[in-house]
């Protein structure tokens, strides 16, 4: 089995993330980079099923600027935790603020592979926007399901059960492959990598590609940091009394219950 | 895109017998961003609910709402539902069509723009036009650490999905909706994915993120079984329960519950944490609740930074206490 997998780095989700001076990005040098976290669950998934079916291949797909040493950090802790192969698409040059030239990106370079199941995170935990799965699969022409829990591929290949938290509960779901999936928190356990997965890692080649620029759809005008929220008060007072001030301060001075 | 006099497409949202809140939030955003632009409704409903529903739509003050009634729509599908917004789209030509953030219509909104081709801007929390004439749609970025001001870049059409709970809703004078129009759909059949079952969380009321009272708890509730002293506070006053990362992670709680970064995002009325400590990864998720109470033994736990209000103290002693306290008041 053929098992794509959508990778990115983004700052670890501890990192105060301050703005340049003009507001136009973030600054990025005191930045401890990470494998955005959801992805991290689509890895292991993928590694997972490879490990149950014979003949699979894992391959990474990063898009991010080839320059930057932690995007292929992020490929090689991938390929360090089972993954066979890593493509690194180059974003130089893209406007990957638009998850739509960021699809299409992806899309230009994976179409032409083979693949019997796309894996990504359900949203990376730096632009927050989630839509690159759901565009990308309908590009790609095939289902997505998104913020699955749960992931099972029958013995043939033709199908595979997934569940997601729906509105009204745990939707249980088949879908035909190819398919797209992408991953919630529940999924898995990522693994960590082995020594001697880390040491193969450091082997494998990382295949280098370019996407051709198309327009963007929509466009940061500008960055802003929210208003800090302004320090409240401790009540004080001994048990129980300042249970019994609190109560009375939500009503009368919050107004809120 | 500028949004003079143009219209504007609103996914009126509803639970089958009433239009939900956050319908009347997606028109006060608009109407304040964009006040001379032609606001228009889609109402999505099986044939039963329609009387029910267009009788609540009156009071919404919406020029137009086009209709598609289907049996099919008892079940949510993505690709059935974005199909008939498209059939709407392609009949009323809106410069924007704006959905709710929650579960069911952002996930109906990425489909709608892989369909179209249309643009869309994800999760907004605020809308604004610029002194050029320019829509803007601000979304939360990293958690919400930063904030990003974005706009469409040479679209005829957009689609902006507005997270639940961040808008204050006006209520303007209600006035009669001047027209309700039917619009033909056949539903799409999707043979590639089917949903076989749904199993009902009953303890899972009201999804986090559109709830108005979050009680959440963090490493310092000890167990699984302790979040019952939790769970008495929010049915006293009628919240739900939450949970930072620490306890998700711990098996205590469901992923679903959890609150932060790598969780939920929430704008409660009331959030009030109990033995959570207040790391990045889980404030981001609360800090614009309008009223953060925090309770914790250690006095240097950084929530009491971002908190109105806060209690020193035993959470297992507090929150009975409280729960208590605040019953007293609720029954007046």
């Amino acid at each position: 089995m053929n098992i794509l997998v959508l990778v990115k780095q983004t700052p670890d989700t501890e990192s105060k993330i301050k703005l340049n001076s003009d507001n136009t990005a973030i600054e990025t040098g005191d930045l401890k980079y990470i494998i955005n976290p959801y992805d991290e669950y689509a890895i292991e998934e993928a590694i997972k099923l490879s490990e149950k079916f014979a003949d699979s291949k894992v391959t990474l797909i990063c898009l991010g600027n080839a320059a930057l040493k932690e995007t292929t950090e992020t490929l090689r802790k991938g390929l360090a935790m089972g993954a066979s192969d890593a493509i690194l698409i180059d974003a130089a040059g893209l406007n990957t603020a638009c998850p739509y030239l960021t699809a299409n990106a992806i899309y230009q370079n994976i179409s032409s592979l083979k693949y019997d199941i796309i894996l990504s995170g359900m949203k990376a935990v730096d632009d927050d926007y989630s839509c690159v799965p759901t565009l990308l699969a309908g590009m790609l022409n095939i289902p997505a399901v998104t913020a699955i829990v749960k992931l099972t591929v029958s013995p043939d290949q033709k199908t595979a059960e997934c569940e997601r938290e729906g509105e009204s509960g745990r939707e249980v779901l088949i879908s035909s492959l190819p398919a797209l999936f992408s991953a919630q928190k529940g999924l898995n356990e990522p693994r960590y990598p082995s020594l001697k997965g880390i040491m193969a890692a450091k082997k494998k080649e990382i295949a280098n590609k370019k996407a051709e620029a198309v327009s963007p759809k929509i466009k940061i005008v500008k960055l802003s940091t929210p208003p800090p929220r302004p320090a409240g008060k401790i009540v004080k007072g001994d048990f129980p009394n300042n249970v019994k001030e609190l109560a009375s301060l939500l009503r009368s001075e919050a107004k809120v219950i | 895109m500028k949004l003079d006099s143009k219209t504007i497409l609103i996914y009126v949202e509803h639970s089958g017998s009433k239009v939900k809140k956050n319908t009347s939030e997606l028109i006060t955003a608009v109407k304040k961003a964009a006040p001379s632009a032609e606001l228009t409704g889609v109402l999505l409903c099986v044939p039963a609910e329609r009387a029910k529903l267009c009788s609540d739509i009156e009071k919404l003050n919406l020029k137009k709402v086009y209709v598609v009634e289907n049996e099919s729509f008892s079940i949510f599908s993505k690709e059935n539902f974005a199909s008939a917004v498209k059939a709407v789209i392609e009949k009323a030509a809106p410069a924007l069509t704006v959905f709710s953030h929650t579960t069911n219509s952002s996930e109906t909104a990425k489909v709608l723009a892989s369909r179209t081709q249309l643009a869309i801007i994800c999760d907004a929390i605020n809308f604004a036009v610029y002194e050029d004439g320019e829509f803007v749609a601000v979304h939360p970025m990293y958690a919400g650490k930063i904030r990003a001001h974005i706009k469409f870049e040479n679209q005829p059409g957009g689609i902006v999905t507005l997270r639940p709970n961040v808008v204050e809703v006006c209520e303007t004078a209600s006035g009669a909706c001047s027209s309700f129009e039917t619009v033909p759909f056949t539903p799409v059949s999707n043979d590639a994915v089917k949903i076989i079952n749904v199993i009902a969380d009953a303890s899972k009321k009201i999804d986090l993120s559109e709830a108005d009272i979050i009680v959440a708890g963090g490493r310092g509730v000890g167990s699984k079984e302790n979040f019952k002293v939790l769970e008495d506070l929010a049915a006293a006053i009628n919240g739900v329960v939450g949970a930072s990362r620490a306890a998700v992670d711990a098996g205590w709680r469901e992923h679903h519950d959890q609150v932060g970064q790598t969780g939920k995002i929430v704008n409660p009325k009331i959030y009030i944490a109990c033995g959570i400590s207040g790391a990045i990864q889980h404030t981001v998720g609360m800090q614009t609740a309008k009223c953060i109470i925090a309770i914790n033994k250690d006095p240097e736990a950084n929530i009491f930074k971002i908190a109105d209000y806060g209690i020193v103290g035993d959470l297992f002693q507090v929150v009975p206490e409280l729960a208590s306290e605040l019953k007293k008041l609720i029954n007046g």
